[in-house]
């Protein structure tokens, strides 16, 4: 049985259905919505999401690609709902520019001494556009034309949010090491 | 030129997060309010006939009565054991008041006992004052809970004690 049709049976009633779904999906669901609006609203967003797909008996339009996507759909829309200002998803064209080069070895080196709260720290920093792109499909591993879809725009477009979100996360790493360099000196 | 973005080590660091945030994970308690909400659509979508309504209102019936004839029995008995001490002589109790879950079908169910603060009886919009048992403040009530532990409804007891 496939998650539309666990789908369609959690609808109907079916309990084992929607706890099969459930522990399928909802830790990418939790995973998005911690990291764009905070672990503490985390868990609202993921029973909000599922009440909304389980509510919405008699719609043959979704999901449209997978599931996952699907879920992570709804999710996105209640966290940005959440925010009220969708100009904080607003991409910023000129962050590449702010990108400083930095030596490939040293940066290696560094970056891979960082830790996990660090390197976390600076993803949820990320801002929203860029950082949705670089927890689909870094984090998650989010096919891009999967994510494409679910982020309402073309392929390319996801390549370029995750390439300068990729720069701005190097740059903050690079930031973040050289206080740390500072502050052991 | 060098190439943050293509830094090995910035995908290792994300590869690192990955795996570390594969502990994250919904609170239990979401799990159980979406079965909940599935159980209570189950229940609108189905049709039921007239000998299932009869059946489930035997079982609830059942279910109610019961354990308060075994309470008033059992507390009967008790006081005649102390003829000297004031005993309950009976009870007065209010209506169900469904609580969150009560609309969630069940098929069988069963009734807790319990003490809970005299501001619980403000939330039905019931008066403190003749329930409270002085030296506790708290009052009595009757839960009653679903075969899937989820309360339906709560109804308060006041014991009137004779000497």
């Amino acid at each position: 049985m496939d998650d539309r049709d666990l789908l369609e049976r959690a609808r109907k009633g079916d309990e084992p259905a929607l706890s099969h779904l459930f522990s399928q999906h909802q830790r990418q669901v939790f995973h998005y919505a911690a990291y764009m609006c905070g672990p503490s609203a985390a868990d609202d967003i993921v029973q909000e999401t599922f009440l909304v797909v389980l509510r919405q008996t008699g719609r043959r339009d979704a999901p449209t690609s997978s599931v996952r996507a699907y879920l992570i759909g709804i999710a996105r829309h209640l966290v940005m709902k959440r925010h009220g200002r969708t100009s904080e998803w607003a991409v910023d064209e000129t962050v590449l520019e702010q990108v400083p080069s930095a030596e490939p070895n040293a940066f290696d080196r560094l970056a891979a001494a960082q830790s996990i709260d660090a390197i976390r720290g600076a993803v949820r920093s990320l801002p929203p556009a860029y950082r949705e792109a670089i927890v689909l499909c870094e984090l998650q591993e989010m096919d891009y034309s999967i994510a494409a879809a679910l982020l309402n725009c073309p392929v390319g477009t996801v390549r370029s949010r995750l390439h300068r979100g990729r720069a701005l996360l190097a740059t903050k790493l690079a930031a973040s090491m050289g206080e740390e360099v500072e502050r052991v000196r | 030129m060098s190439d943050p973005v293509r830094h090995d080590g910035l995908t290792q660091a994300l590869r690192r997060l990955a795996e570390a945030d594969r502990m994250m994970t919904t609170s239990p308690a979401i799990e159980a309010r979406l079965r909940a909400e599935v159980r209570a659509m189950g229940g609108r979508s189905k049709t039921w006939n007239g000998g299932t309504l009869l059946a489930l209102a035997a079982a609830v019936t059942i279910c109610v009565s019961v354990p308060a004839l075994w309470w008033r029995t059992h507390g009967q008995s008790g006081s005649t054991d102390a003829p000297h001490a004031t005993t309950v002589a009976r009870e007065a109790t209010t209506e169900f008041f469904p609580l969150f879950y009560g609309s969630v079908p069940s098929s069988s169910g069963h009734i807790v006992r319990m003490e809970v603060p005299r501001a619980a009886l403000a939330q039905f919009g019931l008066a403190s004052a003749h329930d409270v048992d002085r030296t506790t403040g708290t009052v009595i009530a009757d839960v009653l809970v679903g075969d899937d532990g989820l309360a339906r409804a709560v109804r308060f007891v006041r014991p009137i004690f004779q000497e």
